[in-house]
């Protein structure tokens, strides 16, 4: 980790050393350069005064044809060290005088030219000027100058550059890292605390004010984002403990619920004892608001579920003229008591469609129930079943009812928005149902429609696909055997629904054991072998699975019938390994779903007691 | 180091003198035209400034056409340079440079005692002429020709000689002139 750390800080310290080097480097070779042309010319200068004096002094020599002169001119070159040799060439090209060891063969330089002329050799200058005399040419002289000094002075050159070069790349070194410190150390500080945050997931961590650079930029917008990452945290968590407290709740709700709708039922039924009309009509009352209740319970549930994703669906093959048959059931009271005729349109090429019925069912039921509420007496509701396409089915519930203003059709599906406070109160709606319909029919992979003209009424849809899955096998009936005046065993903790159950099957005429405990309940199958048994799966200690898996090991637990009855979401995975040891799983809202189950497995039992 | 192997033209320069060696009186008559090129003649000498330098042969003329050949379209100092025989001493008016043939080297001090104090650069080819007056003596040794020089005769004629000339000469007589 730390090369990786300090990996900018290492490409920094590069780049301006090189850089910096690079420019330095430049610099000194232009200057260097620069030197050497000048010095090279006042080399030439130089040696060419020292040539055109000499060049004089051999005037005389070589018009009188003397040698000896010109050599003895040519001494004075002794005080020149740097002039290594020279030579006077006379006019026919020969050879007049020399001085030192003239390298005359291949002096290019010797041949007559009124010009001065001059080249460098690798180690030396050769240099010729013209010998005149009153205008014409008598000579040339040719000096021949070591570069001995050019190199020392280059040597010196490179010395001095060099030294330049590591002097002032040191200085660059430290004024960068120096500077890069600036840098460096806001975005190590940045790496630090981003590491920290996605290691520990902790979005309390904060970066230090920083410079006013795009550096401090950069921090002030990491805190700032780590500010509302911090926010959204704390509100996903509200959220969830919200949910969580809110399925819990609703599950607290409906566990006294049952018990008041359940005896309620009883009492209304009569079958507690005859009752004064207007206790009948109290006790309908108690009813309506129960079930209302449970209903805004249950809405609320879903929907929880739909936003976070837990809802299952269990598509199965589904009869649609009988799911609609139904809903209309269940509302046929509400309809007949405000005179309203509900008719159903079917579309023969759909009849069949694979979809979740229970889900559907809700669906339906709240648009049917809307319908009836939002639609004056004597009026018309249509359920209409038509093909969308080859893929998909509308489901269309049409009213002649008051209608929606076009302004409020957005609103209707948002959860919580109820066209106004009036009609809440006047149509008793939970505000949820519209939104809870939405969600499911989008969850099935389908979508809602409305349509209204106000004063005439409106139209709602379901699109749906045909078949969302394959369709699961329903689970055959089991064979019931069972031997005469075996009670039924009911395991619950909650003394209210064991109390009701057995009420109620007293009513019915049969005999139950109520247990509030697995332990209390194996003992009392081993005592008393249950010809059926009702099991809750959420029990303190061994909870339902754990009791059924133990009872159905026992010699009495053998082929005895288990019917869940329990107020637990079950997902797939669960309803797969109970289909397997139970009967039935019915959801524990009142009684008369379980009273309905038990019924033909109760008339089984007392068939196979006649029977032996 | 690639010596000789240069791109510019390689040349031999012969170490032996030309083939056909320069005869005698070709290089006096060279050393004579040469000579007015050191020498600074009094002022006034020359009236105009393209005025001709006058070389007067006095004796027997040794040269034939080399001295003409020698000066052709030569100038010093801008000047021409025009060749003049005298028969006589008497007749150097108008001359700057006066050779002494060798005919006249019995007469030689006389000539020069005539030609004293006046400002003509007198050259005697006769056997020691500057020891014997004359301001410059062409002398042969060993087949070379040399010149020696008459200080004093200088100064008298006044005449500047250059230090040059001076340089080469084989020999100088008398007093050097003092100063620069």
């Amino acid at each position: 980790m730390p090369t990786r750390r300090n990996a900018i800080r290492r490409r920094l310290t590069a780049m301006s050393a090189l850089s910096s080097s690079f420019a330095l480097l430049l610099a000194c070779a232009a200057f260097l350069a620069w030197e050497l042309i000048t010095f090279r010319k006042s080399l030439v200068d130089d040696l060419t005064a020292d040539a055109r004096a000499l060049a004089f002094s051999v005037t005389a020599p070589l018009l009188f044809d003397d040698p000896e002169a010109a050599r003895t001119s040519l001494q004075a070159l002794k005080a020149k060290p740097r002039i290594h040799s020279a030579l006077v060439a006379g006019k026919g090209m020969t050879v007049f005088a020399t001085y030192g060891q003239p390298d005359v063969n291949v002096s290019p330089l010797t041949q007559p030219s009124t010009a001065l002329r001059y080249e460098f050799k690798p180690d030396r200058l050769l240099l010729s000027v013209p010998v005149l005399s009153e205008g014409s040419l008598i000579g040339t002289l040719t000096l021949e100058s070591s570069l001995d000094e050019l190199d020392r002075r280059i040597g010196q050159y490179l010395l001095l550059t060099g030294t330049v070069l590591l002097v002032a790349l040191l200085a660059a070194l430290g004024i960068s890292s120096r500077l890069q410190r600036r840098i460096v150390q806001p975005i190590t500080r940045l790496t630090d605390a981003a590491r920290q945050v996605s290691r520990n997931a902790d979005y309390s961590v904060r970066v230090d004010a920083m410079a006013d650079d795009e550096l401090g930029v950069l921090g002030t917008a990491f805190n700032d984002m780590l500010a509302k990452l911090e926010q959204q945290k704390a509100i996903r968590e509200a959220s969830r403990l919200k949910s969580e407290f809110l399925a819990n709740m609703s599950h607290e709700l409906r566990t006294p619920l049952n018990a008041i709708i359940g005896f309620t039922e009883l009492m209304y039924a009569g079958k507690l004892g005859p009752l004064a009309p207007e206790h009948h009509e109290y006790l309908g009352d108690i009813l309506t608001s129960a079930r209302h209740l449970l209903q805004l319970i249950n809405d609320v549930l879903d929907l929880a579920k739909v936003e976070s994703g837990k809802m299952e669906f269990r598509p199965e093959r589904v009869d649609l003229a009988r799911l609609i048959g139904e809903v209309r059931d269940i509302l046929r009271g509400l309809a007949a008591s405000k005179r309203l005729r509900v008719e159903t349109e079917l579309d023969p090429d759909v009849a069949f469609a694979v979809v979740d019925p229970a889900r559907v069912k809700q669906v339906l039921y709240n648009y049917v129930s809307n319908a009836i509420k939002f639609t004056p007496e004597g009026g018309r509701i249509v359920i209409r079943v038509a093909a969308q396409g080859p893929d998909l089915f509308r489901l269309d519930v049409e009213d002649t009812g008051i209608g929606i203003p076009p302004e409020h059709l957005g609103k209707l599906f948002v959860e919580f928005q109820q066209l106004d406070a009036s009609a809440a109160k006047k149509f008793q709606g939970t505000g949820l149902g519209l939104a809870l319909t939405k969600r499911i029919v989008e969850a099935h992979g389908g979508r809602v429609e409305v349509r209204s003209t106000p004063g005439k009424g409106s139209t709602f849809s379901a699109i749906l696909p045909r078949a969302m899955t394959a369709a699961p096998q329903p689970h055959p009936p089991a064979v019931l055997p069972t031997a005469a005046n075996r009670p039924v065993l009911v395991l619950d903790d909650d003394p209210a629904a064991l109390k009701l159950v057995e009420t109620t099957l007293r009513q019915m005429g049969y005999r139950s054991v109520c247990a509030h405990s697995a332990e209390e309940a194996l003992q009392a199958a081993e005592a008393d072998p249950p010809a059926i048994v009702v099991v809750d799966l959420l029990m303190p200690g061994i909870d339902g699975f754990e009791f059924i898996s133990r009872f159905t090991r026992l010699p009495a637990g053998r082929g005895v019938p288990i019917i869940i009855w329990t107020m637990k979401d079950l997902s797939a995975g669960e309803r797969e390994t109970l289909r397997a040891s139970t009967q039935a799983i019915v959801s524990k809202s009142g009684i008369a779903d379980l009273v309905e189950t038990l019924r033909p497995f109760l008339a089984a039992a007392q068939d196979g007691a006649h029977g032996t | 180091m690639a010596k000789g192997v240069t791109g510019l033209i390689c040349i031999l320069i012969t170490t032996v003198a030309a083939a056909e060696e320069p005869s005698e009186y070709e290089v006096k008559a060279a050393f004579l035209f040469n000579f007015s090129k050191f020498v600074e003649w009094p002022e006034g000498t020359f009236a105009g400034a393209a005025d001709r330098i006058t070389i007067c042969i006095l004796g027997q003329d040794p040269f034939g056409t080399l001295l003409e050949d020698a000066v052709r379209d030569k100038r010093v100092n801008g000047r021409e340079i025009s060749i003049q025989k005298t028969a006589s001493v008497s007749r150097v008016a108008g001359c700057h440079v006066v050779f002494i043939a060798s005919s006249e080297q019995d007469r030689l001090d006389e000539i020069l005692g005539r030609l004293v104090d006046r400002p003509l650069l007198t050259v005697s080819d006769a056997e020691s002429g500057a020891e014997r007056g004359a301001i410059i003596g062409l002398t042969v040794d060993d087949k070379r020709v040399r010149f020696e020089v008459n200080l004093n005769a200088a100064r008298r004629a006044r005449l500047k000689l250059s230090s040059q000339l001076l340089k080469v000469a084989v020999r100088l007589i008398g007093q050097r002139e003092q100063g620069p």
